[in-house]
């Protein structure tokens, strides 16, 4: 019985357990149905278990809601099975301890940990791994196990440190510095948890602390970039704030412009091909998040924002591909028949349950005046995948960075400038 | 790691690009069957559909759901 844990600098955790020589599955009225770990994370969300089935023995499926691992047929002494099954832990690890203290967990200092529970699974050996990519400040004290008891009082559960377990399960711990990998391995676990525990460090790369002119800059472009929210919406009430209305939107309307040209002149050269450019055009969505205090990101404009679901999202820094947009200040693309069937589709936000982008880059906006730090963020996505392919056009490095650019240098201050302009 | 990182270089090379003077590649010239223009409009209506969208999830509304009768573009319904 295995769990490797890969983290991921995006601070994705990738689950993937292993279970080798199953003889017996118990379940529920006899029927060979294992009850799958239970997933939680303190920040972050964690995403449903995916059957590999290149590491799974046939006849083994996932039940409707992900939770349970169906044998038909039964495994046995005599045809011993195997499971392979994964999920994503999105945006749930910190890669340093300035990072834990804002990212939403209960936890404060600066300890992060991985857990495994053993429940009632007969397991010859346990093989607990976490690897922590270079991007991932550790402090100098190497990460470390500890073993809790297990206890189930109704519904909940209450784990009890335990030393005398600890002492031993420390016996099979290892620590590789040069892989970065700490590994823990348990002979005949019993019912209990265990914990790999790591320190974090300070942020690798140390920028400059943002100086009072950076934060007051910020704050200022931020809050007018918000304020867009208002007009778009309509709150901002008569003639003057209806004219400003559309100022704004006609030059939120210019981003489409500017897809068109990159796309025009990057595919779209001969008729042919400017008619599937002209075909796709209406499909094209562009959307504008700002960013509200608690950094979190807000719709203030957009082709498909109407809905409530879409315009009242909350979305925190790093979570979904605009998040991680703001966060990192490097522009993101989403890619769903990529990651469609692999736990990386997990990493994308549905602000309408079901609704996904066929195809979404996210490009921050920001400004150096005002430190490292996001103003907003450009969405340009499209949710009918059979159109998607002209508009990936966009994803490749020139045409980022040419948006990128244009975006930042030309479009937000202009747009910055009608906000604020009396 | 499939989500790709679109970084363009490495650390703070990549950033100095915001600090250019603008880049921008100039709007591409009008050819028949898509003109700037008729992009732009298209846009924008899309852009003012969604907002007036907005706006009609905000009107008030009576007691029995209808929109109320003062609103011109409703006043038949009720």
């Amino acid at each position: 019985m295995a769990l490797t844990i890969r983290i991921y600098d995006d601070g994705d955790g990738h689950n993937q357990m292993a279970f080798e020589g199953i003889r017996a599955v118990r379940g529920a009225e006899g029927a060979a149905v294992y009850q799958l770990h239970r997933q939680w994370a303190d920040a972050g969300r964690t995403t449903d278990y995916l059957l590999q089935p290149g590491g799974s023995s046939p006849g083994i499926s996932l039940g409707p809601d992900k939770g349970t691992a169906d044998f038909d047929p039964a495994p046995s002494a005599e045809r011993p099975q195997k499971l392979l099954i994964e999920s994503l832990d999105a945006h749930t690890y910190a890669m340093d301890r300035k990072e834990l203290s804002t990212s939403g967990s209960p936890r404060r200092d600066d300890l992060d940990y991985a857990q495994f529970n053993v429940y009632c699974e007969t397991a010859g050996t346990l093989a607990f791994q976490v690897s922590f990519p270079d991007s991932m400040s550790l402090a100098a004290e190497p990460p470390s196990v500890q073993a809790y008891q297990v206890f189930t009082a109704g519904s909940r559960e209450r784990e009890v440190f335990d030393s005398a377990l600890t002492a031993r399960a420390s016996e099979g711990f290892f620590y590789s510095p040069l892989l970065r990998v700490a590994f823990l391995s348990v002979r005949k676990p019993q019912r209990s948890a265990y914990r790999i525990y790591w320190r974090l460090g300070q942020p690798l790369a140390l920028a400059d602390p943002p100086t009072p002119t950076q934060r007051a800059l910020l704050e200022g472009r931020r809050n007018a970039l918000l304020s867009v929210r208002n007009f778009f919406a309509g709150v901002a009430a008569g003639p003057e704030a209806i004219g400003r209305k559309q100022k704004i939107v006609d030059l939120v309307a210019t981003i489409g412009d500017y897809v068109a040209s990159l796309l025009k002149k990057t595919v779209a050269k001969t008729r042919a091909d400017e008619a599937v450019l002209k075909d796709l055009l209406p499909y094209v969505e562009i959307s504008l998040m700002a960013i509200e205090k608690g950094d979190v990101l807000r719709l203030v404009a957009g082709t498909s924002v109407a809905d409530p679901t879409f315009w009242d999202v909350k979305m925190r820094f790093g979570e979904g591909i605009a998040g991680r947009a703001a966060r990192l200040l490097d522009a993101r693309t989403y890619d769903e028949e990529e990651v469609s069937g692999t736990v990386f589709a997990g990493v994308y936000v549905e602000l309408e349950p079901g609704k996904r982008h066929a195809w979404l880059l996210a490009v921050p906006l920001w400004s150096e005046d005002c430190g490292r730090a996001a103003i907003g963020v450009l969405n340009i996505g499209i949710f009918d995948p059979t159109r998607a392919h002209m508009l990936k056009v966009l994803g490749q490095v020139t045409q980022v960075r040419e948006l990128a650019a244009w975006a930042n240098t030309d479009f937000l201050p202009k747009l910055l400038d009608v906000v604020s302009s009396n | 790691m499939i989500v790709k990182n679109l970084t363009v270089g490495k650390g703070l090379q990549a950033y100095r690009l915001f600090s250019q003077p603008p880049t921008a590649a100039p709007i591409a010239t009008d050819t028949p069957g898509l003109t700037t223009n008729e992009v732009h409009r298209m846009f924008y209506d899309r852009l003012m559909s969604a907002s007036e969208g907005l706006l009609s999830v905000a009107r008030p509304q009576n007691q029995l759901g209808l929109t109320s009768s003062t609103d011109p573009e409703h006043s038949q319904t009720v």
